[in-house]
């Protein structure tokens, strides 16, 4: 019965629909929360990033400025007394005591006024008094004329070992200058313990973009890169500027959130990083987390759409089913809906509708049944009767007409069911006629007898004696017809026709689902009673109800006939 | 059916991604640790090399186990015990006692990375390809060694003013010995000292040394730089003493064991860049790539009892540069 071919295949499914609405509804409210979840994460982390960066660079930039100044302090207790004029043995020791203060100074070369070297000791090499060698063209001297403290270039020292040469000079530069190699390791390890995160580093680079310090040493290793030292010549510059941690390429090209600040004295620039991957690997956690939410988002309003239109359509399928069950005449079909919620209603109500259909089918088929036995008018009358005025109860002037067989019995004991049905058509057809050209009303059908009855329940028009003649005249000529019929088709059967006028109690007797209009009385009785006495082809009609009427037709001949259940001979017309 | 499958492959995914993680025990990686030297002597060094492990995060008997291997002065032993060791199939190796043990470990693998921890020239022995790129499987720490007996010459020289006749002692043992004496040679001419240069390689060979220079009119004496003389440094202090010389040794555990005075690196330094080394292999570094790293405190050290037994007055230049005066 259902149909389930293309055509009927919804365009735009429930399932689809409602997958639709809840992954909006879902993935909506977790994707707006992902994304502020993820501004909020990246602002707290940039700012807590930018203070630890910030603090970490200025702890390691004054470590380093502390360190050189304590060694160019140290190597300035040398330049209080001209070395030319000094004591070279003393001035050694002061030298000595310089190496053992300091253990970052490799070795102190002390050189005069003219730039000539009075002193060089050394933690390797043999200490050296009054070498007299010319030092005034070397770079360490003729830096120091314009500054009092010069830190050259970083170089390595065997190859793996940072070393700076620092000179320093007094208030007076004829005292002389002090040149010191200055190992550098302790710089590196003013960087090499910091670690912001995982992976972010601290490093030094000198005013050039050359690495003094890295935690890897290999990084200052490398040497002069000078790709790469022009670009953290232009970091330096960019970052000092703004004073802020900003995200820009660092040492190996990687995004990196980057702060710098400049050491005191050499000119070069603490940098620390955190690598942009690493130090915003919360805020990519956050937007993944929300991302798997949305997902498993997707799947959860996936089953919630399939679940509810499951719950849905079983209904609807239901009701559909139930729809073409009925459409195909089947009133009896029920839906069964659960759920205590508006299906469930819609299901009763449908069961409703349903057993209403067919109460209104029961209902047009009786009053279609009705139709043949009624005159279209009463007919009418009865389908449109909404109040039941005109069938209530109430007592009536009214003519019965009984017309039953002759003979019937004995045609039933002999011939087959087809042959009594259709002789029962042939004459319910006749009788059903005559009602109908007469407006009257039959009230019973039993068997071979039938009961009409004439003003009840519509009254008709003039005088009701005459009419019932009018009616059992012509009822007589169409059975006379009828039974000649069936008497040339050997059909042995005739009838008979009783008529009385009288009062009677007329009205719809019977329940809401059958009910029929009769008539009870005595006149019913009468008139059934001279239906049966009457001979094949006579209608007997009772003489006091038809004296009137009948008194101008030669036809009607008097009889008196003594009827069963009454106790005196009743006089009536007989038309043969 | 599109979404059961869906479902399927979602929990297949994470199935999968529990297995993954459960994979977790692992061994504890081992360290072979191969000395030229004895136990009792180098105990304070193998106790650096832990301090060294523990800052890259290894614990000795918790996450890493050691193997040690004493050759006791026996460089016989070393090609032996560094064979034991490679067998074993360690994690990595120290080398400990100068440039001895590293190259028998050389010797015997080409796979496991080396670590040495007081190599006097590891370029010129081949230990490694450069100071900045070993490019093996070897690196460590560098001592200053051959140069600085210039300084233990000029030391010497200051406390002892007055002196001619220098007594030497050097290990033939040792691959620097031959430069060692150049050295010591070239330096000694300028200093104004007459040289007396004995060589031992056994606890017998330092006695008949020391018998050698009972026989010379000597002023002082010098004890050249050698992880086997730090091994014997008791035996080579008391030889010392009997003799009633001034001396000047390489290391500060010469001075403790009752040594008059000494300059050189700290050794323990170095051991403590190594143990970090054979950490950070450990967990995954390349030896090639890690530069050798070079000592970079020198320190003198004087022992004020030593002096007072000799009747010597240590000079205030002296006394201003020590960094330890033991009393």
């Amino acid at each position: 019965m259902t149909s389930s071919n293309d055509e009927d295949r919804p365009r735009r499914p429930l399932r689809r629909k409602y997958f639709v609405a809840f992954f909006f509804a879902v993935s909506l409210p977790l994707i707006a929360d992902g994304a502020i979840q993820a501004v909020y994460v990246h602002n707290d982390q940039r700012r807590l990033l930018d203070a630890r960066l910030a603090a970490e660079t200025h702890s390691a930039a004054l470590q380093i400025a502390n360190f050189l100044e304590g060694v160019t302090e140290q190597l300035g207790w040398l330049t209080h007394v001209p070395v030319a004029a000094s004591d070279p043995e003393e001035a050694k020791v002061t030298a000595y005591r310089v190496l053992r203060q300091v253990p970052a100074v490799f070795g102190i070369r002390l050189l005069d006024g003219v730039g000539i070297e009075r002193l060089s000791v050394s933690r390797t090499a043999r200490d050296e008094v009054g070498s007299g060698t010319d030092q005034s063209s070397t770079e360490p001297f003729r830096a120091t004329r314009d500054r009092s403290v010069w830190y050259g270039p970083v170089s390595l020292r065997r190859e793996t070992e940072p070393y700076m040469q620092i000179a320093v000079t007094g208030n007076r530069r004829s005292a002389g200058v002090v040149v010191a190699d200055v190992n550098l390791s302790a710089v590196s390890d003013a960087v090499t313990p910091i670690r912001i995160g995982k992976t972010g580093v601290a490093f030094v680079a000198d005013a050039d973009g050359h690495l003094v310090a890295h935690p890897d040493i290999e990084q200052v290793l490398k040497g002069a890169d000078p790709e790469r030292a022009a670009r953290l010549a232009g970091l330096r510059e960019a970052l000092l500027r703004d004073g802020q941690a900003q995200v820009v390429p660092g040492l190996e090209g990687n995004s990196a959130l980057m702060r710098a600040e400049l050491v005191r004295g050499p000119g070069w620039t603490v940098f620390t990083e955190s690598p942009t991957a690493e130090a915003f690997a919360p805020v990519r956690r956050t937007v993944i987390r929300s991302l798997w939410l949305v997902v498993a988002g997707v799947v959860f309003a996936f089953l919630l759409a399939h679940l509810l239109a499951g719950r849905l359509s079983t209904p609807i399928r239901a009701l559909e089913r139930a729809a073409s069950e009925i459409a195909a005449g089947n009133f009896l079909h029920r839906v069964h809906l659960r759920g205590g919620d508006e299906l469930e209603s819609l299901g009763t109500r449908f069961n409703a509708m349903a057993a209403d259909l067919s109460d209104s089918r029961d209902r047009s088929e009786r009053i279609g049944r009705l139709r043949r036995f009624l005159s279209p008018s009463v007919a009418e009358i009865v389908e449109h009767d909404r109040d039941d005025l005109l069938l209530a109860p109430r007592s009536a002037w009214i003519a019965v007409i009984f017309c039953d067989l002759r003979g019937f019995t004995a045609f039933c004991s002999t011939a087959d069911a087809a042959g009594i049905m259709s002789l029962l058509d042939d004459y319910y057809g006749a009788v059903g006629q005559c009602v109908a050209r007469h407006g009257a009303t039959l009230t019973q059908l039993s068997g071979d007898g039938v009961m009409v009855i004439l003003n009840a329940p519509m009254p008709c028009e003039g005088d009701v004696a005459e009419a019932a003649l009018a009616f059992i005249r012509d009822l007589r000529n169409t059975m006379l017809q009828r039974s000649g019929q069936w008497r040339t088709d050997a059909l042995d059967v005739g009838f008979g026709i009783g008529a009385a006028c009288g009062e009677a109690t007329v009205g719809r007797v019977g329940n809401t689902d059958r009910h029929e209009y009769t008539a009870i009385g005595q006149v019913v009785n009468l008139s059934s009673r001279l239906c049966a006495e009457a001979n094949d082809g006579e209608a007997l009609l009772e003489m006091a109800s038809f004296r009137r009427s009948t008194d101008a037709a030669e036809e009607w001949r008097s009889t008196s006939r003594h009827l069963k259940g009454f106790p005196e001979t009743v006089a009536a017309y007989s038309l043969v | 059916m599109c979404w059961r499958n869906f479902l399927l492959v979602l929990g297949l995914t994470g199935t999968l991604w529990m297995q993954s993680h459960d994979a977790s025990a692992k061994d504890v990686p081992i360290i072979g640790f191969l000395s030229g030297a004895s136990p009792e002597p180098f105990a304070h060094l193998v106790e650096a090399f832990r301090e060294g492990l523990a800052r890259s995060g290894f614990v000795e008997g918790e996450n890493v186990a050691v193997e040690f291997r004493w050759a006791r002065g026996n460089y016989d032993l070393l090609a032996g015990l560094a064979a034991e060791l490679v067998e074993a199939n360690v994690d990595a190796l120290a080398s400990s006692g100068g440039d001895r043990p590293t190259l028998a470990l050389q010797a015997a693998t080409k796979d496991i990375p080396i670590v040495f921890f007081g190599s006097d020239d590891p370029v010129r022995f081949g230990l490694v390809e450069s100071l900045a790129r070993p490019g093996q499987n070897i690196t460590g720490a560098t001592l200053f060694t051959s140069e600085v007996e210039i300084k233990k010459l000029e030391l010497l020289h200051d406390v002892l003013p007055d002196a001619t006749a220098i007594g030497v002692l050097v290990n033939p043992g040792n691959p620097t010995s031959a430069t060692d004496s150049q050295v010591i040679a070239d330096a000694a001419s300028d200093l104004g000292f007459e040289l007396f240069l004995q060589g031992a390689a056994s606890e017998a060979e330092i006695a008949a040394a020391f018998d050698a220079f009972a026989t010379q009119a000597l002023d002082g004496i010098l004890i050249g730089h050698d992880p086997y003389f730090n091994n014997q440094r008791e035996q080579i202090v008391m030889l010392v003493d009997r003799l009633g010389l001034p001396a000047v040794y390489e290391h500060r555990a010469f001075i403790e064991a009752g040594g008059l005075m000494s300059y050189g690196n700290v050794i323990e330094d170095n051991y403590r860049i190594g143990g970090e080394y054979i950490g950070r292999i450990l967990k995954g570094e390349k030896p090639a790539d890690l530069p050798v790293r070079q000592a970079s405190t020198f320190e003198i050290v004087i022992n004020q009892a030593a002096a007072d037994r000799l009747g010597l007055t240590i000079p205030q230049s002296v006394l201003v540069r020590a960094d330890d005066i033991l009393e």
